[in-house]
C-alpha cells in the first residue's frame, strides 16, 4: 500500500488478518485509520497502523519532552510541556515524573526548573516520563537559597553568589540552550 | 503568562543579545518593516474589505456603511466607529468571552488613528442634520498572530475604506431610504500610515514580531497623514523612552509610513473614481 | 417557514434552479487544509458565498479547570460570525442563534473523535463566518472536520455536511439563500461516510413522510459529495505540499 494516503475511517485491513497499531482504531471488524496518513502494513508482526506527518500536542511513550517545573510533591513533581522532541507546543499539558527511586537528600526538581524527560507511559488519565538516563534531569535550575545563577560542582550545583551546595540530577547537556530555540528560529 | 519562566528570560536574553550585536533574530535590519501583503475586496458583502499579511500576523477587516442617528453633539456629521478582535483561533492563548483591556487598547488605536487623520469627511454623510445621517464601521479580524497587531489593523481598515463603496440612501418623508442600485467612492482626505516600534534594552526596533513582542520594555505607535504629520500617538509598556528616542520614532515613522501609504494608495487607485 | 411570496421562479419547468444549479447539484465547494500558522489545525471553506475559516486548539490543558474530565477528553466549539459577513452589520458579542449552532456542530462532531485517548485535556474548535450565505452550519461543520484531521485529532471518521430542502414542491440538494427565505423546508444534515452515521440533523418546515425519506437521503448524497471535497483538501495538505509552511504546533 506503499504512496497511499488514509483518511480518517478508512479501512486499512480486516481484524481476522492484523492488529490495529498506531494511529489507527479497530471497529468490531474492520482496522481503520484515525489520522490522515500513510498507511503501513506489517506482515511480519501482523500490524497495520499510519504513519503520521505531523504529530499531535500530546506525547506519546518514548518521546523526549523538554519543558518546566509546574509543581513539586513529596514523592514527584509535576512538568508543563514546552518541546516534544524538539518541537515547541503550546498545549500546555502536564507529565508526571516519581522521585521515590532518588536518592533521599538530594532535591530533584524545584518550581520553574527546565527539564529534560523521557515520557514513560500513559496510565490512568496521567502522563508519565523518567528521569534516570545521562542526557535526562535539570537543564536550567537556579539557586534554591538565593534564586541567583549556579554552576554544576561533583553531582550537584553550587551558587555563584551564597555558594549554596544542592545535589541535583543534572541532565549531561546542563545550562545548553539550544533545547529553547526561539519560535521563529 | 502569569508568571516569566526561564524559557521567557532565555528568549529575552537571547534577542537581546542579537540586538546588541545589531541583529535581529529573523535577519531584518533594526528599522526594517516585515513584508506587507495587501488584497481588497475578500469579503464582497462588505461595501469594503481588505486582507492584510504583515510578515506572519493576518488580519481581514470589513466595513459597514447603514444610516444611523448621529452623536447627539455632532449632528451634522457621519459616525465612524472603527473595532478589532482577536479571534480565538489565531493564536493558542487568546480566550473567548469579553474583550480584555490589550484587545480594547488595540481597536481604540487603530480607530484613534484613522480618526484624527480625518481620512473620512464625516461632514459628507449626513442624510439630515441632527436626524439621520450614515454610520461607517470598520470591524478587524486577526486571524493569525505574529506580533504588532497594531500596524496590521490599521492597514487593513485603512485600505478596506479607501476601497468602500458607499451605498446611497436619502431621506424619503421622515425615514432614510436605499437608492437601489447607486454607490460612490467613501469621502477620503487622507491616507493614515501607523508604524509602531518596541524598545527592547537599549535598542529601538520597528515593526516587533511576536517573540520581541513578548519580550519588549515598551512600545510606541505613531500614525502620520498623507503630509507627513504626525496625527496620534500611543505609547505602551511598562518602560519609558527618552526626549531623542521619540525623536528617531517619529523621524521612522514618517518614513516607514510613507511606503506601506503608497501600497495601499495603490490598492485605491485601482477601483477609485478619482484615481 | 411559510413559503413566502415572491417573483423569483425557484424551479423553472426544466428542473432548473434560481441559480442555474439542477435539483442534485451542490455550490462550488472549495476547501483548503492548513490556513493558520498558529492554530494545530486549520482549515477554510468557500461554499456558495459562505467564506468560514475553522481553527483547531488541542489536545490542551483545560481552562477552566473544574471543566476538565478525568476520564475523557472534552470538546468545545464555537460557531461566530463576524460583524462584516451579513447584510446589515451583525453585533460581534455572540446570539443565541451562533450559541445553538456551536452546540449542535459539537455534538455533531464528538461521535467522530476518540477523545477518550486524552483525558483531562479538552480540543477547542473555532469557527468563523467571515461571509455567510444559506447553509452556513453545514459548511462550518465540514471545515472543523477537517481542521481537526489536520490537527492529527484521532477519529473514527470525518464528518462532512450538507443541506437538503423542499423548494416548488420539489426535494433539492442544497438550499441556498433565496430558496431558504422563500422554499418550504430546510434540513441541515451532518454525516459520517464510514461509520454511515447521522450526527446533524434539523428541520424547520412541513414534509410528507415520504418528502422526509427523500430529503434525509438527498441531503446524504450531498454529504458524500462535500466528503470528496474533504479528502482532496487533506491529501493536498499532507501529500501535495499545500497551505502555510510550518503551520501550528505540527511543524
Amino acid at each position: 500500500m506503499a504512496g497511499q494516503i488514509s483518511m480518517p475511517g478508512d479501512r486499512i485491513a480486516y481484524i481476522e488478518e492484523y492488529v490495529p497499531g498506531r494511529n489507527t482504531f479497530d471497529d468490531g471488524d474492520a482496522v481503520r485509520a484515525a489520522v490522515v496518513g500513510s498507511p503501513v502494513i506489517d506482515r511480519e508482526q501482523r500490524t497495520a497502523s499510519i504513519r503520521d506527518p505531523k504529530g499531535l500536542t500530546v506525547p506519546d511513550a518514548g518521546d523526549t519532552i523538554v519543558g518546566t517545573v509546574a509543581a513539586v510533591m513529596s514523592t514527584m513533581f509535576a512538568v508543563a510541556i514546552k518541546f516534544i522532541n524538539g518541537r515547541p507546543i503550546t498545549s500546555g499539558v502536564e507529565c508526571i515524573c516519581s522521585t521515590r527511586s532518588m536518592r533521599r537528600n538530594a532535591v530533584v526538581a524545584l518550581p520553574n526548573d527546565v527539564v529534560v524527560l523521557k515520557i514513560a507511559s500513559h496510565l490512568n488519565g496521567a502522563i508519565h516520563a523518567k528521569m534516570d538516563e545521562p542526557e535526562l534531569g535539570i537543564l536550567f535550575t537556579k539557586c534554591r537559597k538565593c534564586g541567583l545563577r549556579v554552576i554544576t560542582s561533583r553531582d550537584g550545583v553550587k551558587c555563584v553568589e551564597c555558594g549554596w551546595f544542592d545535589e541535583r540530577k543534572l541532565s549531561s547537556a546542563f545550562g545548553d540552550a539550544r533545547a529553547v530555540e526561539l519560535a521563529g528560529g | 503568562m502569569v508568571h516569566k519562566t526561564i524559557i521567557d528570560e532565555l528568549t529575552r536574553s537571547k534577542i537581546t543579545k542579537m540586538l546588541g550585536d545589531g541583529r535581529r533574530a529573523d535577519g531584518r535590519g533594526m528599522e526594517e518593516q516585515r513584508p506587507v501583503r495587501i488584497e481588497t475586496g475578500a469579503i464582497p458583502k462588505a461595501s469594503g474589505s481588505a486582507r492584510v499579511f504583515l510578515g506572519n500576523t493576518e488580519v481581514v477587516a470589513g466595513v459597514k456603511i447603514q444610516p444611523d442617528r448621529p452623536f447627539p453633539d455632532v449632528g451634522d456629521r457621519g459616525i465612524f466607529i472603527c473595532t478589532a478582535e482577536i479571534l480565538p483561533l489565531a493564536h493558542p492563548d487568546i480566550e473567548t468571552g469579553p474583550p480584555n483591556p490589550a484587545v480594547i487598547e488595540l481597536a481604540r488605536v487603530v480607530d484613534r488613528g484613522i480618526r484624527e487623520s480625518g481620512m473620512i469627511d464625516l461632514s459628507q454623510l449626513v442624510l439630515e442634520k441632527n436626524k439621520s445621517v450614515m454610520g461607517v464601521f470598520a470591524d478587524n479580524s486577526v486571524i493569525d498572530v505574529d506580533g504588532n497587531l497594531f500596524d496590521a489593523c490599521s492597514y487593513a481598515s485603512t485600505a478596506a475604506l479607501l476601497t468602500a463603496r458607499i451605498p446611497k440612501w436619502e431621506m424619503r418623508g421622515d425615514a432614510p431610504a436605499r437608492v437601489e442600485g447607486e454607490e460612490y467612492d467613501a469621502p477620503v482626505t487622507t491616507i493614515p500610515a501607523s508604524v509602531t516600534m518596541a524598545k527592547i534594552g537599549d535598542s529601538i526596533v520597528v515593526d516587533p514580531n511576536q517573540d520581541e513582542w513578548s519580550v519588549m520594555d515598551a512600545r510606541v505607535t505613531i500614525t502620520t497623514n498623507s503630509d507627513g504629520n504626525v496625527c496620534a500617538l500611543q505609547k505602551g509598556g511598562s518602560s519609558g523612552f527618552t526626549y531623542d528616542e521619540l525623536v528617531r520614532c517619529s523621524e521612522l515613522s514618517v518614513s516607514v509610513g510613507s511606503r506601506v501609504r503608497e501600497q495601499i494608495r495603490a490598492k485605491g487607485a485601482a477601483v477609485r473614481g478619482d484615481g | 417557514m411559510g413559503g413566502r411570496d415572491t417573483d423569483v421562479v425557484l424551479l423553472d419547468e426544466n428542473g432548473v434552479r434560481c441559480d442555474g444549479r439542477r435539483i442534485d447539484q451542490t455550490r462550488r465547494v472549495e476547501i483548503r487544509a492548513g490556513v493558520l500558522r498558529n492554530a494545530h489545525g486549520s482549515a477554510y471553506i468557500e461554499f456558495g458565498d459562505n467564506k468560514i475559516l475553522a481553527g483547531v486548539f488541542g489536545p490542551r490543558d483545560v481552562h477552566p479547570k473544574h471543566m476538565s474530565d478525568t476520564d475523557t477528553g472534552i470538546l468545545r466549539c464555537r460557531y461566530h460570525m463576524s460583524p462584516f459577513s451579513v447584510t446589515e452589520r451583525k453585533n460581534p458579542a455572540p446570539s443565541r442563534r451562533e450559541i445553538e449552532i456551536s452546540k449542535v456542530i459539537k455534538e455533531a462532531l464528538e461521535p467522530s473523535l476518540m477523545l477518550e485517548k486524552f483525558p483531562r485535556t479538552v480540543v477547542d474548535v473555532f469557527m468563523e463566518v467571515l461571509q455567510a450565505d444559506g447553509g452556513s452550519r453545514c459548511a462550518a461543520l465540514s471545515a472543523a472536520s477537517v481542521a481537526l484531521a489536520d490537527a492529527g485529532i484521532p477519529m473514527r471518521d470525518m464528518v462532512c455536511a450538507c443541506a437538503a430542502g423542499k423548494v416548488a414542491d420539489t426535494i433539492v440538494l442544497d438550499v441556498n439563500n433565496e430558496e431558504d427565505q422563500a422554499g418550504q423546508a430546510d434540513m441541515p444534515v451532518g454525516y459520517m461516510p464510514n461509520m454511515d452515521r447521522i450526527t446533524l440533523i434539523q428541520l424547520d418546515g412541513v414534509l410528507t413522510p415520504d418528502e422526509y425519506k427523500r430529503c434525509v437521503r438527498t441531503a446524504v448524497d450531498g454529504c458524500r459529495q462535500v466528503y470528496e471535497v474533504q479528502k482532496k483538501a487533506l491529501a493536498d495538505r499532507f501529500f501535495g505540499g499545500g497551505g502555510k509552511e510550518g503551520s501550528g504546533d505540527g511543524a
